[in-house]
């Protein structure tokens, strides 16, 4: 058998999908449904190391014959869904991979529930789809699954707190969801395709005669839907509900879809409206605005997944700051910083996964003297601390460094004094929820000598580990990641 | 005027109307229920847009095959070169998207439905002052 176009990346969409609806079928049988999640991980990590670069034609059209004079796009116009492959979505993909297996793996041991585990494949089909699809309303339906996906693991929780903040992300979502259809409806009347190449090139060619009222309006309804999945102001609050009613090593998974789809949508956006002026300042305002907003948020909560997760929206906002000041190396280092705080946030997310099943509790004033009860946690969780934080010699400090630098010289320098607050601000927050879990005087459970008999997710752990090693290997050695974003940013063409 | 070209006009003030409604429903309603179903107005007149912005006189057609089957039938003999019927037929991408736009409603809008019930049977009511009392910061 010729394997030579069998790894095509639409197999990376279609694979955790087929996975997903299989997992469905056999849900409540709790040994099958192991045995195939398992299988089903080891392949979803593979894919994306085996895949073969370049750009797949999905369902492609042949061209046929021009149609002048006639409002029919058939020809010469590709109706197919394009996915783009390269080595940035590949890092993207094999990341959220990594976390979406951790997601799953650290319950291993507990009774592991077919829809969850689909729902997680599911998280993993749509974002990648996102990440790599080059046609505007593929982008939609897999953000609108995206969103579903999310809701269905906050659902799982199986609390009326979680509930509550399910439906509400729902209704979010589905404005946000209408309010891209009608962005892409308009784009569709206008120009009769769904392409972003294509669109790009009409649109390139029209921006020379001016910039169309449709096309602001476009792009405004675009920019709606971009922010709810950004988790950007306005939506930070219900994004960061999201990330902690969900289970912590989901929220894992969770922030990095986000920060991705952040970054993919914002590619997107950027080759269809570069030509509207005032587009990247809106971004700058936003994304500034949810990194202020996140971190004062984070210093006030007492609850510290609810803490991790307004860390989370301001980091979220941080990337957002590069990819708006719009220069080639800010952009570069917003792509850097996307991967390297998914990788630090989500040490913080599992260390939480692992307090949970220590104390059953994430309110801070309920916990404490957890220091010598739980092993080498504390330490990885301060290292974590360090990495979220942008400290050197982790990555996330490579990463906001150039976010500084790029500021700087494009002209803001008083954003870089923003950055290094919002800095502060965040090792100040994660420092509070560090005391309150570790340092701080024991609480009633520890005295009932309980925490000798509480196991916890060595695998959790273990997955921590990992993950500080690739943030210490990416901050002593940027250039190896940092060249492919540069190349990545490149391509784009209108930076 | 005639009906025929008062026909696209209308379809989108209804679909105006719809988001209109929807929006209303979501923003100011407090029954659950009817923020639910806003949505759905919302997400349905949207897809009015899209079907709307692909609307012309005659059929769609997908390729020149099927102009070629089409031309022998009596009700396009006027049209006698395939650029001429291209041009006054439908476009057939916004229905296919529409198709798949309506499923997707349809799956976020059964979510939020059995939610509400989950919800409705806690509190017992579907007031959301009375469900999202205890606001979380």
């Amino acid at each position: 058998m010729n394997y030579e176009n069998f790894f095509v990346p639409a197999l990376l969409v279609a694979f955790p999908l087929i996975s997903a609806i299989c997992l469905n079928f056999i849900h409540g049988k709790d040994r099958a449904v192991k045995g195939f999640a398992f299988l089903s991980i080891i392949v979803v990590l593979l894919l994306p190391w085996i895949t073969q670069y370049g750009v797949y034609w999905f369902g492609g059209h042949p061209t046929v014959e021009n149609l002048e004079g006639t409002n029919i796009m058939l020809s010469k116009l590709n109706l197919a869904i394009v996915y783009n492959f390269g080595i940035i979505q590949k890092i993207f993909i094999a990341l959220l991979a990594l976390l979406a297996s951790a997601a799953i793996l650290v319950h291993f041991t507990e009774r592991v529930s077919g829809v969850y585990t689909a729902m997680i494949m599911l998280g993993i089909a749509s974002a990648s789809a996102v990440i790599m699809a080059d046609d505007v309303f593929n982008i939609f339906v897999f953000l609108e699954i995206l969103t579903i996906s999310q809701a269905a693991l906050v659902i799982a929780v199986g609390s009326v707190r979680a509930y509550k903040t399910a439906i509400k992300y729902l209704i979010l979502g589905g404005v946000a969801g209408s309010s891209i259809l009608l962005g892409i409806a308009i784009l569709l009347g206008r120009y009769g395709m769904l392409n972003v190449s294509d669109l790009h090139k009409v649109i390139t060619v029209e921006s020379q005669v001016g910039i169309s009222h449709a096309l602001i309006v476009a792009c405004a309804l675009i920019f709606i839907g971009w922010l709810f999945e950004s988790g950007m102001v306005p939506f930070h609050i219900i994004k960061s509900d999201v990330y902690s009613k969900a289970r912590p090593s989901v929220g894992a998974f969770m922030q990095t879809q986000t920060k991705f789809v952040l970054v993919a949508l914002w590619v997107i956006i950027l080759r269809l409206f570069y030509g509207i002026s005032t587009f990247n300042a809106l971004i700058l305002g936003v994304s500034i605005l949810s990194m202020v907003f996140g971190v004062i948020m984070a210093l006030r909560q007492t609850e510290f997944t609810r803490l991790l997760a307004y860390v989370a929206v301001a980091q979220a906002g941080l990337v957002g700051v590069g990819l708006g000041i719009a220069t080639e190396a800010s952009v570069s280092a917003s792509v850097f910083h996307a991967i390297n705080d998914a990788l630090a946030m989500a040490i913080l997310f599992l260390s939480a996964s692992i307090i949970l099943q220590i104390t059953k509790t994430m309110d801070l004033h309920k916990m404490g003297g957890l220091l010598w009860k739980s092993g080498l946690v504390p330490l990885w969780s301060m290292l974590g601390i360090f990495a979220v934080s942008c400290m050197p010699p982790f990555n996330t400090y490579q990463s906001e460094f150039r976010i500084i630098s790029a500021a700087s010289q494009a002209g803001y320098p008083e954003l870089t004094v923003i950055i290094i607050l919002t800095s502060i601000a965040t090792f100040v927050a994660l420092i509070k929820g560090f005391y309150s879990i570790y340092l701080k005087e024991g609480q009633d459970y520890l005295s009932a000598k309980e925490m000798d008999r509480t196991p916890y997710s060595d695998r959790t752990e273990y997955v921590m580990l990992l993950l500080l090693a690739i943030c210490l290997a990416i901050g002593l050695f940027p250039q190896n990641i940092l060249q492919y974003i540069q190349q990545f940013v490149s391509s784009i063409g209108v930076i | 005027m005639s009906l025929e070209t008062l026909f696209q006009p209308m379809c989108f003030l209804t679909a105006a109307a719809l988001v209109v409604v929807g929006l209303y429903a979501v923003i100011f309603m407090d029954n659950l229920l009817k923020k639910i179903i806003g949505v759905t107005l919302i997400s349905d007149g949207v897809n009015l847009v899209l079907i709307t912005g692909g609307f012309n006189k005659i059929v769609a057609i997908i390729s020149p095959e099927m102009y070629e089957q089409g031309v022998k039938s009596t009700a396009f003999e006027t049209l006698t070169e395939f650029p001429e019927f291209a041009a006054q037929a439908a476009f057939p991408l916004p229905s296919a998207l529409v198709l798949t736009s309506i499923v997707i409603s349809v799956s976020i809008f059964a979510i939020m439905l059995a939610l509400a019930i989950r919800l409705y049977q806690h509190y017992n009511s579907m007031s959301c002052s009375v469900i999202f009392k205890e606001v979380d910061e």
